[in-house]
């Protein structure tokens, strides 16, 4: 009997007839040791169709990706959400993405490697709905070479522009009561809109509508908690989508803990 | 005071129905929403009817995939049968509107519950006032109605949110462990989760 070996393929793009198309694109086509850089799944959604973010709202499937490495001294960082948006069809409300979507998470490479290169697979699942829905999945992979320097793929563009920006800037804060929560700010900066913000955890929260209120400078936004939440959270966590006066708008991800009133 | 639609009659027997604009709360504890209808044979079932039993209510829509997930497996199947045989009422609910994906005429229901070997009773909700009036909006959302009348349980029919027939074996099933423990006398440890699948196609 022949010994099975498991040679890695690079496969970085796959078909998913006829509804979407998946790649997996890195920010770099060589990578420096030690150094970090990303890597996204592309998603590319037929018209009409969506897939759904880290928090579906009332109905739907966060896509997963499940990554491996043949380096056990690299590691993939959980997917950095880009901003979703509101669909609501006969009442029931999700959070979901159309056409082109690119999921980035951070990879963290060896500072020696072991190696000439580096290989990623990832397995991506992810449900596709329009009136009905199709989970679909998708197994990819790519291969990296290591380098004295990094160089980066200008081909990753899109995805760059499509993460948003971290930070728990602009003092906002976050405090429950009586089954909702109220995210605020008390002092934006002058002319800067808030669009929405899109809780990330479906553990605590739906797709419920929020209320927004000015508040002199400030901002507060009541989010209420989903009826089928058994307790209340200690960090809100979300894309605020934020538009400061003269930039054009931009998704801010946020992690605040939660205090009660 | 009765409404007919689509050749199912619906009774509003109390405010909840009438006040629709503004829904009651749902919530576990709180009395479960009254409501008569047909079931696709014909048959009358309202919920007042069941004080004393335990009483199921079951959103659906075959072609959903989670939907799948659990009658492709037999493990929905089984449970009507397991439970309906101890004196629970199983309501199989189709709210979603006549074109809609999910909406089945009741003789595509009756030949459905044959093939599928279903044990419970199945409703055509098409103008969706029961879907709405639970605030379902997922299949398949579950609920458990007490022989109160109150509801004891709301949400998922399991801990394992995906379409993976294989995550059956592995998963908490909320809906078995509630049954057991109310059919036994004791308090529901387990009372709501996040019910998980497809949006229901309800009428706009």
């Amino acid at each position: 009997m022949l010994p099975f070996v498991v040679l890695p393929i690079e496969i970085n793009h796959q078909e998913i007839a006829p509804q979407a198309k998946a790649e997996l694109i890195s920010s770099v086509s060589a990578i420096q040791p030690g150094k970090k850089f990303f890597v996204a799944i592309h998603l590319s959604m037929a018209k009409g169709w969506h897939s759904y973010y880290a928090n579906p709202g009332e109905s739907g499937m966060a896509t997963q990706a499940i990554w491996e490495t043949n380096s056990s001294a690299a590691s993939v960082g959980p997917i950095l959400w880009p901003e979703p948006h509101l669909h609501k069809a006969g009442g029931v409300s999700a959070y979901v993405y159309e056409d082109e979507l690119w999921l980035t998470s951070e990879v963290t490479p060896p500072k020696t490697p072991s190696g000439a290169r580096l290989h990623l697979a990832v397995t991506a699942n992810w449900l596709l709905c329009k009136d009905f829905c199709v989970p679909q999945h998708a197994n990819l992979s790519i291969d990296l070479p290591f380098a004295m320097a990094e160089e980066p793929n200008p081909q990753f563009s899109s995805a760059r522009s499509s993460l948003p920006t971290a930070g728990s800037s602009f003092g906002f804060y976050a405090v429950v009561k009586s089954g909702r929560v109220a995210l605020g700010s008390r002092s934006l900066p002058p002319g800067m809109a808030i669009d929405q913000f899109y809780p990330a955890n479906p553990k605590f929260f739906g797709a419920e509508e929020h209320t927004v209120k000015r508040l002199g400078k400030g901002i507060e936004i009541t989010i209420p908690l989903s009826p089928y939440a058994v307790e209340t959270p200690s960090r809100l966590t979300g894309i605020l989508s934020i538009k400061p006066l003269g930039i054009r708008k931009r998704a801010m991800w946020l992690d605040i803990p939660v205090t009660a009133r | 005071m009765k409404a007919f639609t689509t050749g199912l009659t619906l009774i509003a027997l109390s405010a909840f129905a009438l006040s629709f604009a503004s829904p009651v709360k749902i919530s576990v504890g709180a009395a479960a929403p009254s409501f008569e209808i047909k079931d696709s044979k014909g048959n009358d079932v309202k919920l007042e009817d069941y004080k004393g039993k335990f009483v199921v209510l079951e959103w659906c829509n075959f072609g959903c995939p989670f939907v799948q997930k659990h009658y492709n497996t037999n493990n929905m199947q089984s449970l009507q049968k397991k439970y309906t045989q101890k004196g629970v009422v199983w309501l199989t609910i189709f709210s979603a509107a006549e074109g809609n994906h999910g909406y089945y005429s009741t003789m595509k229901l009756n030949q459905l519950a044959v093939e599928k070997k279903m044990s419970s009773k199945l409703i055509a909700d098409s103008e969706g006032t029961i879907g709405k009036m639970y605030g379902a909006k997922n299949t398949p959302t579950m609920f458990i109605v007490d022989p109160k009348g109150h509801i004891a349980y709301m949400g998922g029919i399991d801990d394992t949110a995906s379409s993976d027939p294989e995550d059956i074996s592995k998963a908490k099933n909320y809906v078995a462990a509630a049954l057991d423990e109310g059919l036994a006398g004791k308090r529901v440890s387990i009372s709501t989760s996040r019910p998980y699948g497809c949006g229901i196609g309800y009428k706009n």
